[in-house]
């Protein structure tokens, strides 16, 4: 999958959840869940969730633990979607 | 340290998949998970025990400055309705939960004195929320250091933790907000 095909994909799935709309606006690689979107830590697991259904793929607690920013997300969605 | 989570529960059942196992699995402990199906409260002791878990963590960031989500590795004891703790790694941290119709705060202190308030959020624009939680704590502490509210100022350091100032000098007394939905709350170690 194509980054940017992905990075489309995740912000329909953080949508919903996001608090600040100025950083959803400019996401990147670089945006952070908590820190920048201001997502509540309560929804986080939504997005989770919501992605493993996406993708079709399963995401362990500790790899859970990685996913606090988009870059991260898109790492361990890549590696089980190509593995 | 201090720290403290609230959970307005209308929002809580709002894009929420918290009537999910795979929901459950990923926050809760095969004992925490017998706590929440023991009675048909499952919803509002979903947020019980996550309330509980994020006040815990706030403690434990505040000291480290990593962010985490690691919910798992803070495991709740409830002890009645209103008392219990959190353990992580070796520690015990000490919780006090309230709870009703519309929403369930958490607070734990290590310290045996302070002050809470819950208060009503006007609208949910994390901006405006964060303006409105300062005014609520700097207004409780000006009381309780009985000066005025305008030499008051609240600052976040550098890992994001807000503190007191008073004309430009930061005080020693401990601050945690949090806000969800349309619930904000402080509390302050004195």
């Amino acid at each position: 999958m194509k980054k940017e095909e992905l990075i489309a994909k995740l912000k329909t799935i953080v949508e919903p959840y996001v608090q600040d709309e100025e950083a959803f606006k400019k996401l990147s690689e670089d945006t952070t869940f908590i820190g920048d979107l201001k997502i509540n830590s309560a929804n986080l697991v939504d997005v989770i969730l919501d992605v493993e259904d996406e993708f079709d793929i399963r995401i362990e607690n500790d790899e859970m633990e990685q996913m606090l920013s988009v870059k991260a997300a898109m790492t361990i969605i890549t590696s089980k979607i190509d593995g | 340290m201090i720290g403290n989570d609230i959970v307005d529960l209308e929002f809580a059942g709002i894009n929420s998949r918290w009537r999910e196992q795979r929901f459950l699995d990923k926050l809760f402990s095969k004992e925490e998970q017998d706590f929440i199906l023991s009675d048909e409260n499952r919803f509002e002791n979903i947020w019980k025990l996550w309330s509980m878990k994020e006040s815990a963590y706030k403690i434990i960031s505040r000291a480290d400055g990593i962010v985490r989500f690691n919910p798992k590795d803070f495991n709740c004891v409830v002890k009645n309705d209103t008392l219990g703790h959190v353990v992580f790694e070796n520690k015990s941290i000490p919780t006090v939960t309230q709870t009703n119709q519309k929403f369930i705060q958490t607070t734990t202190c290590l310290e045996s004195h302070w002050i809470s308030e819950v208060f009503q959020l006007l609208n949910t624009d994390s901006k405006m929320q964060h303006k409105q939680s300062y005014k609520h704590a700097a207004k409780a502490y000006a009381q309780l250091k009985n000066v005025s509210i305008e030499i008051i100022e609240i600052f976040k350091n550098e890992i994001g933790v807000p503190q007191f100032y008073i004309q430009g000098n930061l005080q020693e007394e401990q601050l945690s907000l949090t806000h969800h939905g349309y619930f904000g709350a402080f509390v302050i170690a004195v």
